[in-house]
């Protein structure tokens, strides 16, 4: 059933998404192609004009791709899971969790591929379609160059970290907005204005406990680097926090699902 | 074709009852004829089909209709009894002609007079068997 | 029996929807819920289908709690349109092929055929009447234990209700009920074993057609007009 519901939710906006890649690749292209006959027919007015066009396009669809492929995502959740399809989806014969775990995988698959495109297009636009692989490459070139092992395991934890992070912040976006749709679902006649209350109070007190979750952390053991003056707590201050803050987003997310999976279980109230 | 219509006040069981009776008495059903399943009976009068078998359970039981259990329901073979049950239904309507005739004033031989009347006066425009 | 309701309660906040609901309904019948607006019917019918849970009190369907072995042997036709309006006709039937295992293709595709429905054609642009039939076609479908239509004559032409109820009939099975919430009684009663009357969230009377038609001398019509006079 699982696989189902995937195929379904993946069916209902593929449409909007090609669209939107198509577009995005369509200008990257235009922009290219623009420079290049830039090269052939110099100080022509119009082709400058015509360049920056695309160039604005281009810049304005990289930046929103992202968010583009949040509102979707968010939008196809709140209508089928809330709104009347709300009234389809669950009478389905399915576990409620599946539900949820199928619209996850799904905005996972839109996110993953949004990235994608949007590096390929960047690739593309800048006239180096493999940058990112030459990137990862400088990057790894630059790795094998610094001298002390404990900074080398240091930058990697640091990159793992973030790495991990990006990866997960679909998952950690995706249950807070389930979790605040969950909790606007209660109400009677607010049910969007609750959920948009939710999500900023959540926030807040998240970054309380962050606060005060980080104020119990034992910095005593940082490694202070002496190649610069001031000698500045480096990379232990910044591994912990983040690998702190990393767990911490863990946990809460995994509660926040739950707790969605469970208001919608047990106390599901469409109107 | 007797057309189904059903009143709002009486059991719809027993409205059946007397439509199918009506059928039989003239003539749309005859001895031994089969009957329309009891879901198809339901369809084509618009009913639901645990009334049209109670109606029919009842027809049985008065034995106008008998079960086979293999090949389904058919009118009864005798024509006696389809023979007691026309006249069954003409003393129906000749009773309620008199009470309403009485109710007009009218004494049963004025009623009987009176139709003897109409009868020659009419006789070739009504329809006649 | 297929549904058993003790003592179901629902309140919205201060509002009671259902007080103390307690019923009995067996298979093979076809069941008038009667009661105006606001009267509890879609409550019951949202709390039988797993859309709503009771504040108290428990619901069985076929001696099972409502859950998801319930909505596999449950066909339900909210009010509303609850098909994803991007799916063409088409896509809703796959749909409901692909989750539902006693649903018929084959059924949908001959009803939407005699309606004169287009397969290809999208939910988003039909007119709401076409989309509502779409709907009842797709729950008629299923051979289901329990079909739950709430209103489903309601905003809908004479030729198109005549459809309706011949097709909730032809699909009659001993093995099935259909609870049909309405408040358009005349047009149903001829099709209608038992009825029950709910009001203010309390059940007030639960019998046959038959029955009440010998019992009071009229029509469950003109009973409802007595009982629920304003």
């Amino acid at each position: 059933m699982l696989g189902k519901l995937i195929k379904w939710d993946l069916a209902a906006d593929w449409k909007k998404y090609s669209v939107l890649y198509a577009a995005t690749l369509l200008v990257s292209v235009m922009l290219v192609a623009t420079g290049k006959i830039k090269e052939h027919i110099i100080n022509n007015r119009m082709l400058e004009i015509i360049e920056v066009m695309f160039g604005t396009l281009f810049m304005t669809l990289i930046v929103s791709i992202v968010i583009v492929v949040v509102g979707f995502t968010v939008t196809r959740f709140y209508k089928n899971v809330i709104r009347d399809e709300g009234y389809l989806t669950h009478t389905l014969p399915v576990h409620t969790w599946q539900i949820l775990v199928s619209k996850i995988i799904v905005s996972y698959i839109w996110f993953v591929s949004a990235a994608i495109v949007g590096a390929a297009c960047l690739g593309i636009a800048m006239g180096e379609p493999l940058w990112l692989f030459d990137a990862i490459g400088d990057f790894a070139e630059f790795m094998s160059e610094i001298p002390s092992p404990q900074e080398k395991s240091a930058l990697i934890l640091l990159i793992a970290i973030i790495i991990i992070s990006v990866v997960l912040s679909p998952f950690f976006l995706m249950s807070h907005a389930y979790f605040c749709f969950a909790l606007g679902n209660l109400s009677s006649s607010h049910k969007l204005g609750l959920a948009v209350l939710a999500f900023f109070g959540l926030n807040i007190a998240e970054n309380i406990l962050a606060t005060v979750v980080i104020g119990f952390l034992d910095f005593s053991d940082v490694v202070w680097t002496d190649e610069i003056i001031p000698p500045v707590p480096v990379f232990g201050v910044i591994n912990k926090t983040m690998l702190t803050m990393l767990i911490l987003s863990v946990a809460v997310s995994a509660g926040l699902f739950i707790a969605a999976e469970r208001i919608f279980a047990k106390k599901l109230n469409l109107e | 074709m007797v057309p189904w219509n059903f009143n709002s006040t009486t059991p719809i069981y027993i409205q059946i009852i007397e439509h199918i009776k009506m059928s039989v008495a003239v003539g749309d059903y005859r001895a031994g004829d089969k009957l329309l399943s009891v879901r198809e009976l339901a369809a084509e009068a618009e009913v639901n089909p645990n009334t049209m078998q109670k109606a029919l359970s009842e027809l049985e039981r008065e034995g106008l209709l008998y079960t086979q259990r293999t090949s389904g329901r058919f009118i009864t073979e005798d024509k006696e009894v389809i023979a007691s049950l026309r006249e069954q239904l003409a003393a129906e309507h000749l009773n309620a002609f008199l009470k309403k005739m009485n109710r007009l004033g009218y004494s049963p031989d004025e009623a009987v007079e009176l139709l003897g009347r109409y009868i020659s006066e009419t006789g070739s425009e009504r329809g006649g068997k | 029996m297929l549904i058993e309701c003790r003592n179901l309660n629902k309140n919205f906040g201060s509002k009671t929807a259902l007080k103390d609901v307690s019923l009995n309904v067996e298979s093979g019948k076809i069941i008038g819920l009667l009661g105006p607006n606001g009267s509890g019917k879609t409550t019951l019918i949202k709390i039988l289908s797993g859309i709503l849970t009771p504040s108290s009190g428990d619901a069985l369907i076929s001696g099972k709690p409502i859950g998801i072995e319930t909505k596999k042997i449950v066909s339900y036709l909210p009010e509303r349109t609850y098909l994803n309006e991007w799916m063409s006709v088409r896509q809703a039937v796959s749909f409901f092929s692909d989750f539902y295992s006693d649903f018929s293709s084959e059924t949908a595709y001959d009803m939407l055929e005699r309606l004169n429905i287009n397969p290809a054609e999208r939910l988003k642009t039909m007119s709401k009447g076409t989309r509502e039939k779409v709907q009842l076609i797709l729950v008629m479908s299923r051979k289901a234990e329990l079909y739950l239509l709430d209103e489903p004559i309601g905003g809908v032409d004479p030729a198109a209700r005549d459809y309706i109820l011949k097709t909730i009939l032809s699909n009659y099975s001993e093995n099935a009920s259909v609870v049909i919430s309405t408040h358009l009684i005349s047009d149903i009663e001829h099709v209608l074993d038992d009825v029950i009357f709910i009001k203010y969230g309390s059940v007030t009377l639960h019998s046959s057609v038959d029955e009440i038609r010998e019992q009071h001398g009229k029509s469950v019509d003109a009973l409802f007009r007595e009982v629920f006079a304003c």
